[in-house]
C-alpha cells in the first residue's frame, strides 16, 4: 500500500530514533536515521526521501540550523514534519516553516496517521 | 585820584560790610579786632561795639587758648604770608561752630607790618553733611558687609545642599558632608551620630578631626552626654569650654578640643542623629553660628533620610530582581524537566505500543528486533526511574527533608556494580577500574550510588566520542575514602568551573546535551551531608576528572 515510500528520521535520543525505525519499517516504509542535522544533510546529497520527519533539540546541527540550511537547497524538497518535545510543537513548526508536528511523547497511531496524510498530499 | 581812591576805598568797605556769608574783619598787629562786618556779626553773635578792641582769641575755644593757637596762628600768618585753619571756634553765646579760617598779615606799601586780614566761614552745615556722609557710608558698608556674610553663609549652605544631592550613598554623602561642614563653619572637628531607634542610642557614624569616634563606635544613650542632650532636647547646644562643662568624651579631651557647638538631625519631626563640630581653640560660637549649623544640619538631616530610602529602594530592588531570577531559574528548570522526562516516555510508549499492536494483528517482530524493543523499555524505564529520583532528592533538599540512612557498605561492590551498569549503556566507552577487593565505609548507599552513577553518566555525556573512563577507588588517607573519575571529554572552560555544582547549571546547554542540570548539585549535597566534598579538575578539550572523598567513619577503623 506504502510502495517504498522512503521517510528521513532525524532523532538524536538513541532510543527514540530506533522506535520510530522499527514502527513505521513494520508498516512497509523505508526509513534512513539521521543523529543529527549534519548527518541529515549529508543523507539527502545520496537519497531523497518523500518526507522528513525533523527533532528539534539536538546537538551539533539543532533542527533550527538544519531547517535553515535545508531551505538552502535546491526544490524539490520534501515536506518537514517537526516532532518535539517542546510545550508548543505548532510554534516550533510555525518558525522553521515545517508542513507539520508531533508532540511527543506521541502514540504510534497517530505518527503512522501524520506520515500518510502528508504522503498522501504530494 | 585821592578821591577816586577815598571813592574806591569806601565802596569797598560797603562791599565788605555787606558781605553776609563771610565774617570778613581786620585785627591789629597784635591781634585785637580792628574792624567787623555784617558776616562777622551774624556768624559770631557779636556786635561791633561789643568786640572791636577785644583780642581775636576769645574766638578760640578756651583750651586751645591756652595752648597758645591764636599766637601761633599770627606767627604763622607774618612769617608766611597767610595761616589757614579749619576748626571749632565760639560764638558770643559760647556755642561752638566749625570754622574755616584763613589770617592774612597786611604790609603798607613800604612793606612794614600793619596788621592781619581774617576770613571765617560758618562751616558747620557742611560739617554735619560731610558727617552724614560718612554715617551713611558707614552704614552702607556695614549693610554690604552683612549682605557678603549672609551671601557667604548662603553659598555655604549651597555646598553642603549639592554635597546633599550629589550623593545617594550614604557613606559618601557623610564624606562629604564632614568635608564641607568642617571648610564653611572653620572648625577643627566634625563628627555625625546617627540614632539607633530600636536601642535608643546614638552611634558615631562619621567624624573629620576625631575619626577614632567612629572605630571605637562606643553608643551613647539619649540623654546623655553633649550629644546625648542635643537629640534629647532636640536643640543646639553650645560648649564654650569643654574642660569646665559636663562634656564626659574622653576622645574629645584627648584630641584638645576646647568648643563645642551641636545641633540636632531632625527630618518631618523625627529625630536623627546629632551633627557637632569643635574647635581647638576657644571659640564662642555666636547665634550667627548656631542657627547656620543648624540649618546645614536639617539639610544633611534630609540627604541622609533620602540616601537611607534610596538604599531601601535599592535593597528592595535587589530581591525583587534575585525572586524574579529565581522564578525565572524554576520556570527553565520545569520546562527542561519536562523535556527530559517525555524523552523515556516518548520511546517507552512508542515500543509498547508496538509490541501491543504487533500482538493484535497476531504477528511478531523478528526476535532481534523483539530484544531491542524489551531491552530499550527497560532501559528507559530506568532512566525514568533515575530522573524522577533526582526530582525527589532536589524536592527533599528544597524542604530540607534529605536524610541520610547510613549503614557499613562495601563500596568497591557497590562502585563495580555501577561502572557495570554504566558500561552497559554505551559501546564507544571503554570503563575501567582499579579498586581494592573491599573498601568498607558508612555510606547510604541509595545516595553514594546515585553519586557514583552522575558521575559515570556525566563521563560518558560529556565525552562524545567515546574514549576511556578511569574509576579508581581508593583510601586516600587513614578513615578517608577517594573515588575519581576520569574522562577523556569535552572538559570544563575555565569560567564554568567553579558554577557546575549549582542547581540547574549545565556547562554545556548550549550544546543541548540532556539532563536536569541536577546530578552534579545532588552529588555535591550528598557528599557534603557524609562530611566529605566533591571537586573537578578540568581543562577545556582535554577531559575532566571529578573526585569525592569522604569519611570512612567509625567502619573503617572497626575492621580494621
Amino acid at each position: 500500500m506504502n510502495g517504498t515510500r522512503r521517510l528521513l528520521v532525524v532523532e538524536d535520543d538513541d532510543s527514540i530514533r530506533d522506535m520510530m525505525e522499527m514502527v513505521l519499517a513494520s508498516e512497509g516504509y523505508e526509513v534512513v536515521t539521521a543523529r543529527d542535522g549534519a548527518v541529515a544533510l549529508a543523507t539527502l546529497n545520496q537519497e531523497q526521501p518523500d518526507l522528513i520527519l525533523l527533532d528539534m533539540k539536538m546537538p551539533i546541527v539543532d533542527g533550527w540550523e538544519f531547517a535553515r540550511r535545508y531551505a538552502e537547497l535546491p526544490p524539490p524538497r520534501p515536506p518537514v514534519i517537526v516532532i518535539t518535545a517542546a510545550q508548543d510543537a505548532s510554534r516550533r513548526a510555525a518558525e522553521i516553516g515545517a508542513q507539520g508536528y508531533l508532540a511527543k511523547p506521541f502514540s504510534i497511531d497517530d505518527l503512522l496517521q501524520l506520515v500518510d496524510d502528508h504522503l498522501d498530499a504530494r | 585820584m585821592a578821591l577816586k581812591t577815598e571813592l574806591e576805598s569806601d565802596l569797598f568797605r560797603l562791599l565788605v560790610e555787606g558781605v553776609q556769608d563771610y565774617a570778613i574783619f581786620l585785627l591789629d598787629p597784635d591781634g585785637r579786632v580792628q574792624s567787623w562786618n555784617a558776616g562777622a556779626q551774624r556768624i559770631k553773635g557779636y556786635r561791633a561795639d561789643e568786640v572791636i578792641g577785644k583780642h581775636f582769641s576769645i574766638f578760640y575755644p578756651p583750651e586751645e587758648a591756652r595752648r597758645g593757637k591764636p599766637a601761633y596762628a599770627l606767627r604763622t600768618a607774618l612769617e608766611e604770608g597767610r595761616w589757614a585753619d579749619e576748626g571749632w571756634r565760639i560764638r558770643s553765646d559760647g556755642s561752638r561752630f566749625w570754622a574755616s579760617v584763613l589770617i592774612t598779615a597786611l604790609r603798607d606799601g613800604r612793606g612794614r607790618h600793619v596788621g592781619f586780614a581774617k576770613v571765617t566761614r560758618d562751616l558747620s552745615e557742611r560739617k554735619r553733611a560731610e558727617e552724614e556722609r560718612l554715617r551713611l557710608l558707614e552704614m552702607e558698608r556695614g549693610a554690604r558687609t552683612q549682605a557678603e556674610t549672609a551671601l557667604d553663609q548662603l553659598r555655604a549652605i549651597q555646598t553642603v545642599t549639592e554635597a546633599a544631592l550629589a550623593h545617594l550613598e550614604l557613606d559618601a554623602l557623610l564624606a562629604t558632608l564632614l568635608d564641607r561642614v568642617s571648610e564653611v563653619l572653620n572648625v577643627d572637628t566634625v563628627a555625625i551620630l546617627l540614632l539607633n531607634e530600636d536601642e535608643q542610642v546614638l552611634m558615631p557614624r562619621a567624624a573629620k578631626g576625631i575619626e577614632e569616634e567612629v572605630v571605637a563606635g562606643i553608643p551613647l544613650p539619649l540623654g546623655q552626654g553633649f550629644a546625648g542632650r542635643i537629640a534629647a532636647e532636640r536643640r543646639p547646644i553650645t560648649v564654650d569650654d569643654v574642660e569646665q562643662s559636663d562634656v564626659r568624651n574622653p576622645i574629645l579631651r584627648e584630641k584638645g578640643v576646647k568648643s563645642l557647638l551641636g545641633a540636632p538631625l531632625i527630618v518631618r519631626g523625627r529625630v536623627l542623629g546629632v551633627l557637632h563640630v569643635g574647635t581647638l581653640y576657644y571659640r564662642r560660637f555666636n547665634a550667627n553660628d548656631v542657627s547656620f549649623l543648624q540649618i546645614v544640619a536639617d539639610r544633611a538631616a534630609l540627604a541622609i533620610e533620602h540616601a537611607r530610602l534610596y538604599e531601601a529602594t535599592r535593597l528592595a530592588r535587589e530581591e525583587a530582581e534575585e525572586a524574579i531570577r529565581a522564578v525565572q531559574l524554576r520556570d527553565e528548570f520545569l520546562s527542561t524537566a519536562a523535556h527530559e522526562l517525555k524523552t523515556p516516555v516518548t520511546s517507552l510508549r512508542g515500543f509498547a505500543e508496538l509490541l501491543l499492536r504487533m500482538s493484535a494483528r497476531g504477528g511478531a517482530l523478528d526476535s532481534a528486533r523483539f530484544q531491542r524493543a524489551v531491552e530499550s523499555i527497560h532501559h528507559q524505564a530506568g532512566n525514568l526511574s533515575r530522573l524522577v529520583t533526582q526530582l525527589l532528592e532536589m524536592s527533599r533538599l528544597d524542604g530540607g527533608h534529605l536524610e541520610l540512612d547510613r549503614a557499613p557498605e562495601d563500596l568497591a561492590r557497590l562502585v563495580s556494580r555501577a561502572v557495570e551498569q554504566a558500561q552497559s549503556q554505551t559501546e564507544r566507552h571503554t570503563l575501567t577500574l582499579d579498586a581494592p577487593p573491599e573498601l568498607w565505609a558508612e555510606v547510604d548507599a541509595f545516595r553514594f550510588e546515585q553519586v557514583v552513577a552522575n558521575l559515570l553518566d556525566n563521563a560518558i555525556k560529556y565525552s562524545p566520542d567515546g574514549g576511556h573512563v578511569e574509576v579508581e577507588l581508593a583510601q586516600s588517607r587513614p578513615g578517608w575514602v577517594r573515588l575519581a573519575v576520569r574522562d577523556e571529554g569535552l572538559g570544563i572552560p575555565a569560567d564554568r568551573q567553579s558554577h557546575i555544582f549549582e542547581r540547574y547549571y549545565q556547562a554545556h546547554a548550549a550544546s543541548h546535551r540532556s539532563g536536569l542540570g541536577l546530578g552534579l548539585y545532588l552529588s555535591r549535597q550528598i557528599v557534603e551531608r557524609h562530611g566529605g566534598r566533591i571537586w573537578a579538575e578540568s581543562a577545556e578539550g582535554r577531559g575532566s576528572r571529578f573526585v569525592v572523598e569522604v569519611p570512612a567513619r567509625v567502619v573503617a577503623e572497626a575492621r580494621a
